[in-house]
C-alpha cells in the first residue's frame, strides 16, 4: 500500500533553488547532523556558534553579541570560551543545535540527532527542541522520541509508507517489525 | 573533533595573533645564524620555561612531539655521517625549538583570529579576483585538521592492530586516504549548512528581524 512521493514537486524545486544558495538555505533550514564532529568546525565554542552569524551578514561584535545572548539563555555563558573538545557529547550536540538556532532558521531538521546520547541528555535536549517556535522535522529510530510529534512518517524503499499519528504508525511499525523477526 | 587548542586562559591567548606569528618568524630568522650548542641548550630552556608560563594543559602537550622522534633520528644520523654530531645536534635543537613554539601558537590562538591575522597576506590574491578572506580560511582550516588527521591514523592503526595486523602498515593508506576524503565533504557539509564561508561584505544578506 506505497502512497506517493514523499516529496512534492514544489518542495522538490524550493530545495534545488535552495542547495544553490547556501546563504538562502541557512536562513531557511537549519540541519543538525547525526554526528556531532561532522558538524563542528571550530575550536571554541564562540566560534562555533558566530560562524553562521558572520556567513549572514554580522560584524564580528554584533554575532559575539548574539552568541553571549543565546548562551545566556540556555544557561552556559561560562561556554563561550571553552574548547569544544572538552565538553560530552550531549554538550557538543547543544552546541551544533544552539550554532544553528542562532541563524534563526524556519525549519530545523535534525538527522538522527541523539543517537550517540544518554537517556537523560536526550530527554533534556527534547524539553528544549518543544519550547522551540521553529517546525521540527527529525529522522529518528528512537521510537519513544517520535511518540510527541505532531505528524509521523514511515518511510520504506525511498517512499512514504504511511503518514499519521505517530500512537498509530508507531503500533503498526512494532507489529511489522515482529513479524518480520521469525 | 579534535583540536589542540586550550582553553584554559593564560597571558599567551591574550597576544595578538599576528604579533605570535612575527614573533615566531623573528626568532626563526634569529636563530638561524646560532652555531653554538649551548646558545640552542639556552634557547630550549627558554622555550620550556614559556610553556610551563602557560601552563599544566600546554606541557602535557609536549607529549605530541614523541612522534618526531624516529624522524629526529634519522636526521642526526644522516647528519652526524655528513657534518658531525656536534651540528646535527645544533640543527635538530633549532628545528625543535621552532616546532614547539608554532605548536605554543596554535595551543593558544582561536581560528578566528588565526584568520584575521594572516587574512591581510593575501590581499594581493585580489588582482585575481580571489577573495583573500577564503584563502586564509583554507589555510587555518589545514592547520586546525592536522589533528584531526592525526586522530583518524591513530584510529586506523587501532583497528589494524586489533584484528593482528602486522608491519605492512603502509596498507593503511588507503583507508586513510578515504577517510580522509570523507573529512573533507563532511566539513564541506558542514560549511554549506551554515551558509557557506563569508565572502567580502557587499554581499550581505538582508536578515530579517522580525522574525
Amino acid at each position: 500500500m506505497g502512497c506517493c512521493n514523499p516529496i512534492p514537486e514544489k518542495l522538490m524545486s524550493m530545495a534545488k533553488a535552495l542547495q544553490l544558495d547556501h546563504k538562502k538555505m541557512s536562513a531557511e533550514v537549519g540541519f543538525i547532523f547525526q554526528n556531532p564532529d561532522h558538524q563542528i568546525i571550530f575550536p571554541t565554542v564562540e566560534e562555533e556558534i558566530s560562524f553562521g552569524l558572520l556567513n549572514q551578514g554580522f560584524s564580528k561584535q554584533e554575532a559575539k553579541a548574539r552568541v553571549i545572548s543565546i548562551l545566556a539563555e540556555h544557561h552556559r555563558t561560562d561556554w563561550a570560551t571553552k574548547a569544544i573538545h572538552s565538553l560530552s557529547d550531549g554538550q557538543k550536540q547543544l552546541v551544533c543545535i544552539l550554532a544553528v538556532l542562532v541563524m534563526q532558521p524556519k525549519v530545523l531538521i535534525l538527522d538522527e540527532p541523539f543517537s550517540a546520547l544518554d537517556l537523560v541528555t536526550r530527554y533534556q535536549l527534547l524539553d528544549l527542541l518543544a519550547t522551540l517556535p521553529q517546525q521540527i522535522i527529525m529522522i529518528s529510530h528512537e521510537l519513544e522520541t517520535l511518540e510527541n510529534f505532531e505528524r509521523l512518517l514511515w518511510l520504506d524503499k525511498g517512499t512514504v509508507f504511511r503518514d499519521g499519528k505517530p500512537r498509530e504508525v508507531l503500533d503498526e511499525y512494532i507489529a511489522t517489525a515482529r513479524e518480520f523477526r521469525a | 573533533m579534535i583540536s589542540l587548542y586550550i582553553s584554559h586562559p593564560s597571558w599567551m591567548h591574550r597576544v595578538p595573533a599576528g604579533l605570535k606569528l612575527l614573533s615566531l618568524m623573528l626568532i626563526s630568522i634569529t636563530l638561524f645564524p646560532v652555531t653554538y650548542l649551548w646558545g640552542m641548550v639556552i634557547a630550549l630552556t627558554l622555550t620550556l620555561a614559556l610553556y610551563a608560563s602557560v601552563g599544566k594543559p600546554a606541557l602535557l602537550q609536549l607529549r605530541l612531539l614523541t612522534p618526531l622522534a624516529p624522524l629526529f633520528l634519522v636526521i642526526f644520523l644522516m647528519q652526524s655521517w655528513s657534518v658531525g654530531w656536534l651540528e646535527a645536534s645544533i640543527l635538530l635543537l633549532r628545528m625543535l625549538i621552532l616546532i614547539m613554539l608554532a605548536n605554543l601558537i596554535t595551543l593558544t590562538t582561536r581560528m578566528d583570529d588565526m584568520m584575521s591575522a594572516i587574512t591581510p597576506l593575501f590581499v594581493p590574491l585580489r588582482i585575481f579576483q580571489i577573495d583573500p578572506k577564503r584563502i586564509a580560511f583554507a589555510v587555518t582550516l589545514l592547520i586546525r585538521f592536522v589533528p584531526v588527521l592525526m586522530a583518524v591514523i591513530q584510529h586506523l592503526m587501532e583497528a589494524w592492530r586489533a584484528r593482528g595486523g602486522k608491519k605492512q602498515i603502509w596498507k593503511l593508506a588507503i583507508p586513510l586516504t578515504i577517510q580522509s576524503i570523507r573529512l573533507s565533504d563532511h566539513v564541506a557539509e558542514a560549511l554549506a549548512a551554515r551558509g557557506g564561508i563569508s565572502a567580502s561584505p557587499k554581499t550581505r544578506v538582508v536578515h530579517d528581524e522580525s522574525r
